[in-house]
């Protein structure tokens, strides 16, 4: 048993290296969070400055990802972008995880008509797919970054509450939920200590993923010119813009896009490599 | 009056076939520190008995008649008022003690747990409670083992950190549903051990719910035998060892590995959806006569505290005096 007990934390650290992905995953996520960070305080030049004489050029030592065709500077632009991306993604997980989780530990709890309405309202949000509910919504209260993060952040809100509702209703089943029961304990508390922390690892790791998503998602709708607008910068508004100079200038379009990719790459190796972590079926190896 | 009292106790399932009766009046009376031994195989309600008297039914199952703890009737409790009594005056302890801890809890916290809840103790204080529960079940460096996830004990470790669990409050009863059944058969007899130390050290009165025969006699004061969902025989331990009355009974004490003969009872538990109107244990009884389906034996006085239900008992004594 002494054995057992001092085993516990190096392992842990030995099985995050074995899995690549997850450093992978994890490396990027920190760049994009640095990035973001440093943004914050410290860029090469404006991000929102125009400067018509300066106007695609190629990347250099004094731009180094080349200007766009206003003459802003790119690297500047995709470091205030991430700012964007991150924002949205944090506050529209966090709206899909406060309302979705709840919606979803209540419909596992109470059973019957709680939880027959909870996943009825689930599915009626489904039935619509997700980008064209957030064009719905973005539409109806007007384009802008807010909007676009309500619209997100309801999409996310029955991907939740289905896999809380999923993965609570089989703990609920599980023999120390009786024990609990038989302690006395009541629904309410048994849910938050009991059922909460049991299915809060498979919890993060969706969080991760539909964060990547919700970041594709703010790209796709500031691409149709619905989400973030002008002057700050978008990931997605980037790409829209550089459209109409793909044969001229293909950078324009290449490295916003590499943003997108390196952000949703990172998140989903992340939360790939955090449900094999976290597997409690693997926890005791 | 006694602490338990148990009267006419049935649980009906509300099926899509209509309501199914999986116990049907079970009666019994249990004084305080005393231990009564329920057995019978799987199917026959043990389980369904014990979850009755805890409030513990699952959705679907609704209990009858009349259980009074104390002279207070627990049946018309409602939830709030039984989560005040469940883990402070009636307490539970399970089959598989892996799945009944929370995997993700320390054991000293899930110990202090019902003594944070039921007696509004302060952490630190529950903390070192919850680690004199562990000295009391015998678990050695109670310290180090209160910080221990369940994960990291054996099977006996764990049942007795659920022991120490059940009995944080001082209980005046404790259920225990098969506590030793996926114990090595050398844990087993700690365990039981422990608990008869616990019900001469503490006064509670103790249901061991068990299909282990041998486990009962040796542990318990009295027995009751379920079949189909309802008693057949309810005996103290010496005059069930020395006389069974009921065949059933008879059947089940020939069926221990002990008699070196392994006889089966032919046939298998009744259908809880076609239960017959008679004897429950009619369709496989060796002494069954026409008039057992006509309807449910009364349970009749065999010798002092000792009934059996059965209408045939001067024939079992008979086969039971032949073999």
């Amino acid at each position: 048993m002494s054995a057992v007990a001092e085993r516990g934390r190096p392992a842990r650290r030995r099985r995050v290296f074995r899995h690549w992905g997850l450093v992978c995953g994890a490396i990027l996520t920190a760049l994009l969070l640095l990035i973001a960070l440093v943004s914050l305080v410290w860029t090469p030049h404006s991000a929102t400055a125009i400067d018509l004489t300066q106007r695609l050029l190629p990347p250099s030592p004094r731009h180094w990802l080349g200007t766009d065709h206003f003459g802003r500077d790119i690297a500047s632009m995709l470091m205030v972008g991430a700012q964007n991306s991150i924002l949205v993604g944090i506050v529209a997980v966090a709206i899909g995880v406060a309302l979705g989780v709840s919606l979803g530990l209540l419909a596992a709890a109470q059973g019957g008509w709680a939880e027959e309405a909870a996943m009825r309202l689930a599915d009626f949000t489904f039935a619509f797919p997700a980008v064209l509910s957030a064009i719905l919504i973005t539409a109806l209260l007007g384009p802008g970054a807010v909007n676009s993060i309500i619209a997100i952040g309801i999409f996310n809100v029955p991907v939740f509450a289905r896999l809380t509702r999923g993965a609570a209703r089989a703990i609920w089943t599980r023999d120390f939920i009786l024990a609990a029961r038989a302690a006395g304990k009541g629904g309410l508390r048994i849910t938050l200590e009991h059922v909460l922390p049991n299915i809060a690892s498979i919890l993060i790791v969706q969080a991760t993923i539909q964060f990547a998503l919700a970041i594709l998602a703010e790209a796709g709708l500031s691409y149709i010119g619905l989400g973030t607008q002008p002057p700050f910068p978008s990931w997605g508004r980037m790409l829209n813009e550089a459209q109409t100079f793909l044969f001229l200038a293909p950078r324009l379009a290449i490295f916003p896009g590499l943003a997108i990719v390196a952000a949703v790459l990172g998140l989903n190796l992340l939360g790939d490599g955090l449900r094999d972590l976290l597997d409690p079926r693997l926890r005791r190896f | 009056m006694a602490l338990l009292e148990v009267e006419a106790l049935g649980v009906v399932i509300d099926s899509p076939r209509g309501p199914l009766e999986i116990l049907r009046d079970v009666g019994f009376a249990l004084e305080s520190g005393r231990i009564l031994g329920i057995v019978g195989e799987s199917g026959s309600g043990k389980t369904m008995t014990a979850l009755a008297l805890m409030g513990l039914l699952p959705p679907g199952a609704r209990a009858q008649g009349s259980v009074r703890l104390g002279g207070r009737e627990l049946l018309r409790l409602d939830e709030r008022a039984l989560c005040r009594l469940r883990g402070d005056r009636v307490a539970m302890i399970f089959q598989e003690p892996m799945s009944a801890l929370n995997p993700l809890q320390p054991v000293g916290a899930q110990i202090a747990e019902p003594l944070r809840l039921h007696r509004k103790m302060p952490a630190a204080k529950a903390a070192a409670e919850a680690r004199r529960l562990l000295a009391r079940v015998h678990l050695p460096d109670p310290d180090r083992l209160a910080a221990a996830f369940p994960h990291q004990l054996s099977g006996g470790q764990r049942q007795r950190v659920m022991i120490a669990m059940a009995l944080a409050c001082g209980p005046d009863l404790l259920v225990a549903d098969e506590p030793t059944t996926a114990l090595d058969v050398t844990v087993q007899a700690q365990i039981l051990d422990l608990l008869v130390e616990l019900v001469e050290e503490t006064g509670m009165s103790l249901i061991l719910v068990s299909h282990d025969l041998a486990a009962v006699a040796e542990t318990a004061d009295e027995v009751l035998v379920l079949y189909g969902g309802t008693v057949v025989e309810h005996a103290p331990v010496a005059a069930m060892l020395r006389h069974r009355a009921h065949p059933y009974t008879q059947g089940l004490f020939a069926a221990r590995p002990a008699t070196g003969l392994f006889r089966a009872i032919p046939g298998s538990v009744p259908d809880l959806a076609a239960l017959p109107p008679g004897c429950r244990f009619a369709d496989r009884c060796p002494l069954a006569i026409a008039a057992c389906g006509d309807g449910p034996p009364p349970l009749g006085l065999v010798g002092p505290g000792h009934r059996a239900a059965c209408i045939r008992l001067e024939a079992a004594a008979a086969t039971a005096e032949a073999s």
